[in-house]
Parts: structure tokens; sequence; C-alpha cells
């Protein structure tokens, strides 16, 4: 793979795992800036360093989990932020429980955002801004200057897209928001 | 990461998403059964505000400029890369530079030692036999008293021994013969014989200039400092050495001539033979025993201790009423040793010997002893008070 390559598949990995990553280091850092700022150092670090993380996106899923988690430790430790993680725990290994699960949640999270960027997008945007944003049906329609029945049929349509990518427990959750 | 986590992570989100397999699910099943880690995890989703909350704060990051803001983070990092390449060069060429003059440092100082002895800062060991020779056509030799083999002039061949160089070959002095010249550094002695067969001695802080090969009618050196000759006969050419404004003519004879003294006075001493002694105004003539002490356009002739003469070459100082003053000049130019103080030393003489292979602490206790003075040594500087 050559540079120009390994960029693409860079930005390709990017736009897979980086706001998973944002999430993790969140949970770490406790503020979304810091974390998006250690998560973008983490991609240079890929970007520059090909040969090292190889190109299995497994082994670069693992290895930027495991940069992103240095990088935060290290702020929380010697940039004294506050650290839900860190306050909470005090001995490594309660440390390393915390880690793994932002590292679940940040996954989970991740995964579920990526199933509601799959939808079209016009669909997408009603179910975000029903489900992420709890907006009513006359609000989204009002913002999107469309009629409350388009909503509706949208509405529909990522209910129908979401049953077949989101398991049955996590749709039992996300669906009071979609529904009419 | 762990792997094991990361699997878990796969699992658990996997079901959330309900792309988990069965034999999967009946997996994280189990497992949630007997970890209350992955109850809590599972559990944790079941609280629609807070993973909406979590989702939009995501929804809420600019992709494509945090894309660029990667992009241009790599571009700094590639400046500062270069930069530090730059500075690592810079540096690297600094300690080229460090070590050359730490180098040239140490060896210019590689007569420091440790002194365990005498309570100095460190010690200075003696000098030894070095020299620079000057070829007619302004090559140099550095002679440290290690070197051997042979050099080979225009005019003459020259044997480099152990501390010594040996002249041969050519014994007849053309018009334009080529002249050399040994310069003796502080710190240093070293012996030569030319190609007549006379022998001589250069002593510390001292020049010798002298043809690579001697006329038909007369030998003529130039000396200033310190050199004690051992003259080869040779009746029909008489042997001339200039100092100061001295001529000095020997035949078959050996002496020591000292210019060192700060007053500037020549001291000539005759050990063997006879020596006729000219200032261009005057003319005496020296036997034996005697030394002729000259200065500007006087000359006296003394009874001259002929330890004095010798005792240098001998290997050892030689002190018969010498003041401190003179006594520390000399210690100066063997150890080359800066001697630093204010002290007024009076009219007092002092007689004895001191091996020149002591270090110069040893000296200076001995002196300490004599003069009841403090003497101490720091690096290449002799403090009195």
């Amino acid at each position: 793979m050559d540079k120009a390559d390994w960029d693409i598949f860079v930005k390709g990995l990017y736009h897979r795992y980086y706001l998973r990553m944002c999430e993790f280091a969140y949970r770490i850092v406790a503020c979304r800036e810091t974390a998006r700022d250690i998560v973008q150092d983490a991609f240079v670090v890929v970007l520059e360093n090909r040969l090292r993380s190889g190109d299995d996106p497994d082994a670069l899923k693992s290895y930027l989990y495991s940069t992103v988690k240095h990088a935060a430790l290290n702020r929380v430790r010697h940039l004294h932020i506050a650290s839900r993680v860190h306050k909470a725990h005090e001995t490594d290994e309660a440390e390393e429980a915390g880690i793994l699960e932002a590292m679940v949640h940040a996954e989970i999270v991740g995964e579920l955002h990526a199933a509601l960027e799959s939808l079209p997008t016009g669909c997408a945007n009603v179910c975000k801004m029903a489900y992420l944003e709890g907006r009513k049906n006359q609000e989204i329609a009002d913002t999107l200057g469309v009629s409350i029945n388009t909503i509706k049929t949208q509405k529909q349509r990522g209910i129908a897209l979401l049953r077949n990518k989101l398991s049955p427990q996590s749709f039992a959750w996300i669906l009071p928001f979609l529904l009419p | 990461m762990d792997r094991e986590y990361m699997e878990l992570a796969r699992l658990v989100s996997g079901y959330v998403n309900g792309s988990l397999s069965e034999a999967d699910a009946a997996i994280l099943q189990e497992r949630a059964s007997r970890d209350p880690f992955v109850r809590r995890l599972l559990q944790a989703y079941q609280d629609r505000g807070a993973a909406a909350e979590t989702l939009g704060a995501l929804d809420t990051i600019p992709l494509d400029a945090d894309w660029e803001a990667i992009l241009s983070k790599r571009r700094a990092r590639r400046k500062t890369q270069l930069m530090r390449a730059w500075a690592g060069m810079a540096a690297a060429m600094l300690l080229v530079v460090a070590a050359a003059w730490l180098m040239m440092r140490t060896a210019s100082d590689d007569t420091l030692i440790a002194d365990t002895r005498y309570g100095h800062r460190n010690d200075v060991l003696p000098g030894g036999s070095k020299a620079v020779l000057t070829l007619s056509d302004g090559k140099q030799v550095l002679l440290n008293g290690g070197e051997e083999g042979r050099l080979d002039d225009a005019s003459a061949v020259i044997d480099l021994q152990e501390g010594m160089l040996v002249y041969r070959g050519a014994n007849q002095q053309t018009p334009d013969t080529p002249r050399h010249r040994i310069e003796v550094p502080v710190g240093g002695t070293f012996h030569l014989v030319l190609g007549d067969g006379t022998k001589i001695w250069i002593n510390a802080d001292s020049k010798l200039d002298f043809p690579a090969a001697f006329a038909a009618h007369e030998r003529r050196v130039a000396i200033q400092g310190e050199a004690y000759f051992e003259i080869a006969e040779d009746a029909a050419r008489p042997f001339i050495v200039e100092a100061d404004r001295l001529q000095i003519k020997a035949l078959g004879t050996a002496f020591n001539v000292n210019g060192h003294a700060r007053n500037g006075q020549v001291k000539t001493i005759l050990t063997e033979g006879k020596l006729r002694i000219s200032n261009g105004k005057r003319e005496e003539l020296i036997q034996p025993g005697f030394a002729l002490v000259s200065k500007a356009d006087e000359m006296r002739v003394e009874a001259a201790d002929l330890e004095e003469a010798l005792a240098w070459k001998e290997g050892y100082f030689y002190f018969n009423h010498k003041s401190m003053g003179e006594i520390l000049d000399e210690l100066a130019r063997w150890y080359g040793v800066e001697v630093v103080g204010t002290v007024a030393w009076d009219r007092k003489k002092y007689v004895g010997g001191i091996k020149r292979s002591a270090t110069l602490g040893g000296v200076c206790a001995l002196l300490a002893d004599l003069s009841g003075r403090r003497f101490a040594i720091e690096g290449k500087k002799l403090i009195i008070d």
C-alpha cells in the first residue's frame, strides 16, 4: 500500500471508528473537546506509522483503542483533568475495568450511530430528530419544511430499516421515539 | 487493548445491534448470568435517555472538519520532526566540535593527573621528549619521543630514534643549503646528533636553528633558550654557536648555553675543551670549569658549577644559589605550568637537586618545606601564597 492509498484507507478507518474513539476518550477524560483532540492525535500516529500497525482493521482498531487509552490516561494523570474513571477507581485493576467498560460502551454507541447513519438521508434525519433530539413530529415537519405526513412516512421506513439492523433488545428502546 | 475485552465488546455491541449469531448470543447470555459487569453493561442500554444523549453528542462532532484537523496536525508534526532532525544534526555537529575541542584540551592537558599524595586539586606530570622539527620547505614534523623512522629531506637523511634525531648523509653545504629548526616546547627536551657527530641537548622552551648540512669552513648554529653542546672535534671547521649577541667558537668542546634568565643574561658554562666567546666588541677565552655571563654588552667570567651545566640533561634540577624566582621559572618551563602569586621572594638562595622525573606535586612538597610557603596546584596553575 503506497502513501496515498494508506491515507484513503485510514480515512475509511476514521469514518468507521472516529466517533466511538471520541466516546471512549470522553469516558476517560470527561471533556468532549479534549477527547476529540486525543483521538485526532491517535489518527495522526496511524497515518504516520503505517508499517507498525499493518492494515488489518481489527488490529488497527485495537491499536487505536490502546493509543487513545494511554493518551487519555496521560491527560487525566498529568493535566489533572477531572475524570470519572480515574476518580471513581483508585487501583489499576479497577481502572482497567473502567477502561473496559468505557470501551464496550463506545463500541455499542459506535455501532448504533453507524446503523442510524446507514439509513437513507431523509429517513435518517427524521429518525435522528425524533430519536436523538426527542422532537415531536410537528417540530420536525416545521424544521424540514415538509408535511407531518412525510415525517410519519419517513419514520415508518426508518423503523423497517432499523428493524433489520438493530437487535430486538435495542429496538425495543428506540421504538417509542419513532412511533407517531 | 486486551483481546478478551475486545471480544466482550464485540459480543455486547453485537447483541445490542442484533448482529450476534445464536452461538455468540448464548455465550454472552452465559457470561451475563455469572458476570455482574456484563449484566451491568447490558442494563445500561435500558436507559434510553442516557444512550440518546450520547448518540446526540456524537452527532454534533463535525467529521469533515475533524479529518482536516488530523491532516493539519500531521503537517505540523512533520514540520516539527524536520526541525527536530535539523536540531539533531546541529546538536551532533556541536558534539563533534565539543569533542574536538575537548580532545585538543585533553591533548594539551594530558600531563594532568589525579593527586593522591600531596592534597592538591591535581598533580602535573613532568615534561618529556618532545619537539617540532621544521624542514627547509616549511613542513613541520611533530616529535613526541615515540617516533621511529627516517626523514628524507633535500640535503639530509634524518633518522628518528626514540626521543632523538640523528642527521646523516651529506656533509657539504651548498650555497643554498636548507636550514632546519627544532623548537622544543615548554615541558619538553630533545636530543639531536648533527651530521658531524656533534651532540646537542635542547632544553624546554628553546629553539635551535642549523643547516641540514655544514659548510666546508665552519659549522654554525643558533640557539635561543638553553642547550648543552658536545662538539665533535674538527680542527678545520670551527663550531660557532650564536646565542643572543654572542658568537661562541668551540673546538672539541662541551658546554652549556643558557639564555633563559629573566634579566636577559646568557650564561655559558664550559665543561671541557676551550671556548672563545665574542660579543662583537670583546672576546673572552674560557677555560673548563669557568662560565661566561653575558648581559647586553657586558661579559664577565666566573668560576662555574659544572653540575649546573650537566644536571638538566642528566635528568635533575640542580639549584646552586638560585633564588626561588629562578627555581619557579625553571619548574614552569618543565611542567608547563603558570606560576601565580604575588609573593615577593626574599634574597634567599637555595641549594639542592630534584629529579626532573618527579611530579610537580613532589617538587612542590620539597619547595614548600624549604621556603615555608604554601604551594597549591590547580589545573595548570601553580599557586603560591
